[in-house]
């Protein structure tokens, strides 16, 4: 039995490493959708975008890590800002479904031109910034670099919540509580849509490019990109209502504990990918028992 | 005059009751929402002699090229037996397109997940045939059954949910079905798949290939009977405006959920189709690039246009497979070009990824500027294949409809 | 009044429903019953199932055949020796297309019949001469090269052909020259399995070559077995539950050891350099793998004693579970890892440990410099068995480098070296089967002369299916960021 506790203890921990990375995923999705009532299905391919730039200036071009992620990120909030322009404008009067579709179309690109550009490069990984690790009192062992992640989580966090109580952030509230209103006082909608999908893409990045000296990747559907990072930073966004900050920071959390418990060797030898059953019946739940979302309180949107 | 196929359907048994907001914006279309009354006499085109010759010989074409081309009858080429085999994964393709558009061209709810009813369907008639020992053609119809009862059970309980909420439940009953029930080894096979026999008397590629033909024929068939009953003018009716639909007494929920399990049952019956032309089936074929691709073929093809979204499916299938680059290289290999070469070699781009590259490029640029998408660019030349009179502008379509979340 | 789309449709959908029966009609004299996987159960090619019995019949007496060619034993009959069979039987109408072999005759309607198309190049009682001409042997050969766990398109591209292209610039083999045609499996079984049979019955090549990728290799090999192609890969795993052992496939070779060959190798490698320290044994969990993780488990439990910590199947493609499977590795203290599982996975397991085990395990994947470059320096001093040597030793092979460069323009990688090795052992049993080639002559070669020595892989003895005889040990070596040879032929 200690074994079992042992086992769900050491998952608990992996859960909140893995969950940071979906918590940001979960913040840009947020973001995204109270700007716009839209469902980015491109979000995690900002991540996969920055990833894969940054792979590419450290290891192809050998810059320095810094640069390196610098560029990365750029090529996230590039690929967001175009995808606004090039798409969410252009549909800004479409349905929401058609939006829906044509975020997934915007992910498909990326992907497809990530496969034309980095076939040759199979198994892509970047190295770690330190080697150190540590181990909890409960047996689970920490490497420095996961913890860089959570650490990242927390910054962005507070960022966020300090964004949002500056000028141009109450502007992005405003124009998405009351656009008509927001444009008589000045604010331009058009630049907040921009700016929405730039910090978005830049969430979106950050979470990709943390994940490079963590795991392997390749251009192929299995690495950061659709159900490895979408799925569960939906989940996160879901569990918020769609629209809470905080909610979806403690919904990507949630959602990292409950794919480890699919690691858990009770379940995992007895499941088929219990991971991603857990994670389907979990949301199921969630949306039929309460679809303003779990982590909020009163009715921020009904389904 | 109504433009598509489905709207002209509606149009011809409408009771002149209700007009809504039309969806291809230029003119109205009748749905019968309450009573029938009798069907308004169509207007016809007179059609001449010489008229009738040019639209006989393009149809003569068509059936030529579908017909006799894959059977290597009155045809210069000489298909082999990879070639008639990317052509039937081409017609099954279509199935599958048809029954995506039934979900979301119909009830505009978007499902993508749809590659677990197909996965299941291939999975599933597999386990009748080779477990069960029972025969091709009931393999086929339980296939189809647990399509529908798939549809059935997931519409159910997340049917309430419409819109973007929807599409995110089919999402992960995609991963779901991809990881755990395609990871059962005992119905499955494993990593190796399952083996599929093909039904006596359709062994060979190019019967099998008339064998799905047919299949794809009578679900062409169906399809437009279904959008010309009851049920049909229904979907038309919720898709247009629940609430007013809703308000003549239209039962939307009921409605999107017979779409649904239509939709399932029909992609149930392609990936039987599907797994029977393989002949070996494997989970991992359908993962979530697979649901992408079945979206992407359908809005391409243009929604609610069933040859549109056959001819849609057909491309994308032929794409993927690299059969589409060749059949182009070899009109063009006369004046000494090869496409392939081009994309490979001067572009760099493997043939694998083509389908990848331009794929997404042609989603974007129909959802943004050609709504119709392939259904709309052939109209003018289906009308008048029809008997009717040449119109540049038919088919007109001002945007991809599909629903939007309705709080 | 009916609109005229109405019914132009409707005679469009039953011209095409009723031109779909017409084409079943042609067939519907057709002896059925073989569905694929006759051959691949040991049956004679030519046999079909009862349906009620599931014993083989032969079609035109009706009576009940033994199977043949288990146990990895080379019975007569799998391997040439009876060659009217082989040559008539393959494809799905298999139980007809036997009576088609002696005379040549197409059976399917224009050409596109399953045995139609390969028993039509074997004229009357020579045996299967198909992809064979005077002047020319088509070979096919099919590997992934994007998908899950690709091998680079630019090298496999490149390394394709290097040896054959040699051998056809001295003449080819008996004047003939060898045209080598690639298709990319896409890491999917069910498309490896197509694309062999287009090359197989469109493409109409003499033989088939499976480049890497275990399950693609078993789904080509035994569609090959039902087609009577031969088919040659490196050695992969030998059986799979619910499906007849490779061994009983009637065309199949594999050239170098089998996982399941290995795993006393490993035991062997364990007790030389860790004995008297805890060892664990993971294993990825695709079925394919259930012989290997059994026979791995049993020899270390024999040599490791109480010190094989545990034995464990992991997810194949590990993500999420990554940190876990590390910690569980970390936490038992091993000393060794004996490794089965994809190169990506034990990325993402050795970024996340916190400890430094020895990874040992069996070729081939893992043995790739990719996998070195891209794991160090988490992988330091990882041993991996591989069929051929590490490129310190390959560079020193003139002959290869050189023929190399005259394909390619540019220096040979490992994934060159492994197919020039492979190549090699097929224009050797090429040349061994003489000027008078045929499927079944080339698979009684092989089975008649047993070795064949090339010189990077292994010398071959075929007295079974598996050919392999030794590996090559070879240790990942972060400096130079690749793997280099600890020794070579090491025999079981």
């Amino acid at each position: 039995m200690s074994d079992f506790f042992q086992e769900l203890a050491i998952a608990m921990t992996a859960g909140l490493l893995r969950g940071s990375v979906y918590a940001l995923v979960a913040l840009g999705i947020v973001l995204v959708y109270r700007a716009s009532g839209i469902f980015n299905f491109a979000q995690a391919e900002f991540g996969t975008t920055g990833l894969f730039a940054a792979y590419a200036a450290l290891e192809l071009w050998g810059w320095s890590y810094p640069l390196a992620f610098a560029f990365g990120m750029g090529a996230a909030i590039t690929m967001g800002l175009l995808t606004e322009r090039l798409v969410i404008h252009p549909l800004r009067n479409s349905s929401k479904v058609t939006l829906l579709v044509g975020t997934a179309g915007v992910a498909l690109a990326a992907i497809g031109l990530q496969f034309w550009l980095f076939n040759e490069t199979l198994i892509m990984t970047m190295p770690r910034i330190s080697e150190k690790y540590f181990v909890t009192p409960w047996g689970a062992q920490v490497t420095s670099q996961a913890l860089i992640a959570a650490g990242v989580l927390v910054v962005v966090a507070i960022a966020l919540a300090m964004f949002f109580r500056s000028p141009s952030g109450l502007a992005i509230q405003a124009a998405q509580q009351e656009p008509v209103a927001a444009e008589l006082v000045g604010i331009s909608v058009r630049r907040v849509s921009m700016m929405t999908w730039g910090i978005a893409a830049a969430l979106g990045g950050l979470a990709g490019i943390l994940t490079g000296p963590i795991l392997s990747f390749t251009a192929a559907f299995l690495s950061f990109g659709a159900f490895a990072a979408l799925l569960p930073g939906f989940m996160a966004a879901v569990l918020a209502g769609m629209r809470s900050m905080p909610g979806a920071v403690a919904g990507g959390l949630l959602v990292g504990f409950i794919e480890q418990l699919g690691s858990l060797s009770l379940l995992s030898d007895t499941v088929p990918g219990a991971g991603a059953a857990m994670l389907f019946v979990f949301l199921l739940a969630a949306l039929l028992i309460r679809p303003q979302g779990i982590l909020t309180r009163g009715a921020a949107v009904a389904a | 005059m109504s433009t598509d196929a489905e709207v002209t359907a509606a149009d011809t048994n409408a009771g002149a009751t209700q007009a809504l907001p039309a969806l291809d914006g230029t003119e109205t279309t009748q749905v019968e929402a309450v009573s029938d009354s009798p069907t308004p006499p169509e207007e016809r085109h007179r059609l001449t002699g010489a008229g009738l010759a040019a639209r006989g010989l393009v149809w003569g074409l068509l059936a030529w090229f579908v017909l006799a081309v894959p059977a290597n009858v009155f045809s210069p080429f000489n298909l082999g037996v990879s070639d008639v085999g990317a052509a039937t994964e081409a017609v099954i393709f279509g199935i599958v397109g048809l029954s995506l558009n039934v979900l979301l061209g119909y009830t505009g709810q978007i499902s993508l997940g749809h590659q677990a009813f197909v996965g299941l369907g291939a999975f599933t008639s597999a386990y009748v045939v080779v477990d069960l020992g029972l025969s091709f053609w009931f393999g086929l119809l339980i296939a189809a059954g647990v399509g529908a009862l798939q549809a059935g059970l997931l519409g159910a309980v997340s049917l309430r949910l419409t819109g973007l909420y929807f599409a995110l439940v089919t999402l992960a009953y995609g991963a779901f079905t991809e990881q755990t029930l395609l990871g059962i080894t005992a119905i499955t096979g494993g990593e190796g798949g399952k083996s599929a026999p093909r039904p006596a008397g359709f062994e060979t590629e190019t019967t099998y290939y008339f064998l799905c033909l047919a299949f794809l024929a009578a679900v062409i068939f169906f399809d437009w009977r279904l959008t010309s009953s009851k049920t049909g003018r229904a979907l038309a009716a919720l898709r247009e405006n629940p609430r007013v639909a809703a308000s003549y007494g239209i039962n939307v929920k009921a409605y999107t959920l017979i779409a649904f399990v239509v939709s399932g049952a029909i992609a149930g019956l392609a990936g039987a189709l599907l797994a029977h032309h393989d002949e070996v089936i494997v989970g991992q074929k359908f993962g979530f690039q697979l649901a992408l691709l079945f979206v992407l073929m359908t809005v391409v093809g243009g929604l609610r246009s069933r040859s549109g979204v056959v001819i849609g499916a057909a491309f994308f299938a032929l794409l993927g497979t690299g059969k589409l680059l060749v059949m182009i290289d070899k009109p063009l290999g006369a004046i000494g070009f090869s496409l392939t070469d081009f994309v490979e070699g001067t572009i760099g781009l493997p043939q694998e990824f083509v389908a990848l590259v331009v794929g997404p490029i042609l989603l974007l640029i129909t959802i943004t500027l050609y709504p119709g998408g392939i259904g709309q660019q052939i109209a003018p030349i289906r009308e008048w294949l029809l008997g009717r009179p040449f119109d540049r502008h038919a088919g007109k379509v001002e945007e991809v409809t599909v629903s939007d979340v309705r709080a | 009044m009916r609109s005229p789309g109405r019914i132009t449709a409707l005679g469009l959908a039953s011209a095409m429903l009723a031109l779909g029966l017409a084409a079943c009609g042609q067939k519907a004299g057709v002896e059925t019953a073989a569905p694929g996987y006759v051959a691949a159960n040991g049956a004679p090619v030519g046999a079909v199932v009862d349906p009620t019995t599931g014993e083989f019949v032969d079609p035109t007496t009706g009576e009940v055949v033994a199977p043949v060619g288990g146990d990895g034993a080379l019975a007569p009959g799998a391997a040439g020796g009876d060659l009217g069979a082989v040559a008539g039987g393959s494809g799905a109408s298999g139980g007809s297309g036997g009576a088609a072999g002696g005379s040549g005759g197409s059976t399917g309607a224009a050409g596109s019949g399953g045995s139609g198309g390969s028993g039509g190049g074997a004229p009357a009682g020579g045996g299967d001469r198909t992809g064979v001409t005077d002047t020319t042997i088509k070979i096919g050969v099919h590997a992934p090269v994007t998908g899950a766990a690709a091998v680079p398109q630019r090298s496999f591209e490149n390394a394709v052909g290097t040896y054959f292209e040699a051998i056809n610039k001295k003449g080819g083999i008996f004047g003939r020259k060898i045209e080598v045609f690639f298709e990319d499996d896409q890491f999917r079984p069910d498309v490896a399995r197509t694309k062999c049979k287009g090359m197989a019955e469109q493409t109409e090549v003499f033989l088939l070559i499976g480049g890497a990728g275990a399950d693609q290799i078993d789904a080509c090999a035994r569609y090959a077995a039902e087609a009577g192609v031969p088919y040659i890969s490196g050695g992969v795993h030998e059986s799979r539950p619910g499906q007849s052992a490779l061994s009983s496939l009637s065309t199949y070779f594999a050239v170098s050891l089998t996982y399941d060959q290995q795993a006393p190798m490993l035991a062997r490698l364990y007790k030389s350099l860790h004995n008297g320290k805890k060892v664990v044994v993971i294993t990825a969990d695709n079925d394919s793998l259930n012989g290997y993780h059994d026979k791995a488990t049993a020899a270390l439990k024999s040599a490791a004693g109480s010190n094989l910590a545990y034995s464990e199947r992991i997810p194949k493609n590990t993500q999420s579970e990554a940190l876990a499977i590390g910690t569980k590795i970390c936490n038992s203290g091993a000393s060794a890892v004996v490794w089965n599982a994809s190169p990506s996975t034990l990325i993402n397991v050795t970024k996340s440990m916190t400890c430094t085990p020895q990874f040992i395990g069996p070729g081939l994947t893992n043995g790739l410099n990719i996998v070195a470059t891209a794991t160090c320096p988490s992988l330091n001093g990882a041993l991996f068995y591989s069929p051929f040597p590490g490129m310190d030793v390959m560079r020193k092979n003139g002959q290869f480098v050189s023929d190399y460069q005259a394909k390619n323009g540019s220096a040979p990688d490992d994934i060159g070296a492994a197919i020039y090795g492979l190549e090699k052992i097929i224009v050797s049993m090429l040349q061994a089967s003489g000027k008078d080639l045929t499927r079944e002559g080339f698979m009684s070669t092989i089975a008649k002369q047993k070795t064949f020595n090339t010189g990077v892989f292994p010398t071959t003895n075929f007295t079974s299916r598996f050919g392999g005889t030794a590996m090559h040990l070879l240790k990942a070596d972060c400096g130079s960021r690749e793997y280099v040879t600890v020794r070579t032929n090491e025999r079981p």
